[in-house]
């Protein structure tokens, strides 16, 4: 499943930065130019997409910006997810809501009328959710008495668990005030709390933890609509 | 126009650098698999002794020694001749039941040896405990106790005592079970 999500990610990227390259030739030179200032409101797209392809996935994250001071935006994340991992000796479904607050800082110079971003952002993520162990199988040194499959439907409710992440990404303007962005997302565990017999698999928002380290990937490929507030002449 | 361009061509460098490290981080996760040097449900280990030694403490070893479970299609192990052996307890149940037998037949047409089968009844509690994603859960065992079946006469049981040294079962370090005969 990660396979093809990776390709479609890729080809997707380079498509946009495609789009981006055009977008530089077309674009026209004025002296006195105001930047749009506003709130920017959108959906990840690549949730939903998962959604449909993956029987073991349901997942919709609403995602939205604010334009403060020059290249400085506040930004915020608010999803759902609903994951179920099928290893070979056990299976269990994560699933709750999530909210990530924090900063997004435009690192491109765009040229005058344009709008486009290359962003490096830093968020706090906080995620409340479920985690039932759905089945499992005793590990064992002999395998003399057989395979012990035991059906276990465990759910443990009320888990939290917090974390930081760093963020690199582009958002193009495809249209007028309408945006298409992809970002990938470096993460680390801060706290949680688990269930009283097993760690959390995965955290909705933060996504497969690891066992052997705090740390977390993942990704997004967004669409967005700009409301402009006000102008603002650029220094 | 040209400034503009190198930072444009700057910014899709680094962005590209930081999926690549994206793509090292999601292909350098460990494999789901359980591996072969992760300690998982311990065996049960057990020494026999000289039952005629002075502290009954002189390892001894039974001839020809084939142990299997109750309840079991095939043999644990079969005409063993060695003074320890680590055998498997069930995880489903609280109870295993062992047969021992001594001078076990190399098959079933052999008349020569004469086979003496002892039942040993092993029971206790389990415990669950959790290892990691691909290794999933492990048994430790408390209140070990095990219980020899006495045979009519007495005689005919080839095994004198069993003695439970360690009534927890956590690994497989010591001995958990002694066997006098």
């Amino acid at each position: 499943m990660k396979q093809p999500l990776i390709f479609l990610f890729t080809f997707s990227l380079i498509w946009l930065l495609g789009i981006e390259t055009i977008h530089a030739q077309t674009a026209t030179d004025t002296v006195t130019y105001k930047e749009r200032y506003g709130l920017r409101v959108g959906v990840d797209l690549s949730k939903p997409l998962r959604t449909l392809l993956d029987d073991n996935y349901s997942g919709l994250e609403l995602l939205g910006d604010y334009r403060i001071y020059k290249n400085y935006y506040l930004a915020a994340e608010l999803g759902n997810e609903n994951m179920q991992l099928s290893e070979s000796n056990l299976s269990v479904t994560d699933q709750g809501s999530y909210i990530k607050l924090g900063a997004d800082y435009n690192a491109y110079e765009n040229w005058a009328g344009m709008e486009n971003m290359i962003i490096i952002g830093l968020r706090y993520g906080f995620s409340t959710f479920s985690q039932t162990l759905e089945s499992y199988s005793i590990s064992t040194t002999s395998d003399y008495f057989g395979p012990n499959i035991i059906d276990a439907s465990e759910q443990t409710k009320g888990l939290t668990a917090s974390w930081i992440e760093l963020l690199a990404g582009v958002k193009v303007e495809l249209f007028q005030n309408l945006y298409l962005g992809a970002n990938v997302q470096l993460k680390r565990m801060i706290t949680q709390t688990t269930p009283s017999n097993i760690d959390n698999l995965a955290v909705p928002g933060f996504g497969k933890t690891n066992d052997y380290s705090q740390f977390g990937v993942g990704y997004s490929y967004n669409i967005s609509y700009l409301i402009p507030l006000y102008k603002k002449a650029k220094d | 126009m040209f400034g503009k361009t190198i930072s444009m061509k700057n910014g899709v460098m680094a962005f590209l650098a930081l999926f690549a490290m994206f793509l090292l981080v999601v292909g350098c996760q460990k494999d789901d698999i359980c591996s072969e040097t992760t300690l998982t449900t311990p065996l049960l280990k057990i020494s026999f002794y000289d039952n005629e030694s002075p502290n009954d403490s002189i390892p001894k070893v039974p001839t020809n020694l084939t142990i299997i479970a109750e309840g079991a299609e095939r043999n644990y192990r079969t005409r063993i001749n060695t003074s320890e052996v680590s055998i498997p307890l069930r995880t489903d149940v609280d109870i295993t039941t062992y047969q021992f037998i001594l001078n076990a037949a190399a098959s079933a047409d052999d008349s020569t040896s004469v086979e003496n089968k002892d039942v040993i009844t092993f029971t206790y509690a389990r415990n669950q405990v959790y290892i990691n994603r691909a290794c999933s859960f492990k048994m430790s065992y408390v209140n070990l106790q095990a219980t020899l079946e006495n045979e009519t006469p007495i005689a005919e049981n080839w095994i004198e005592d069993v003695i439970v040294l360690n009534s927890t079962i956590e690994d497989e370090t010591t001995t958990h079970i002694s066997i006098y005969f």
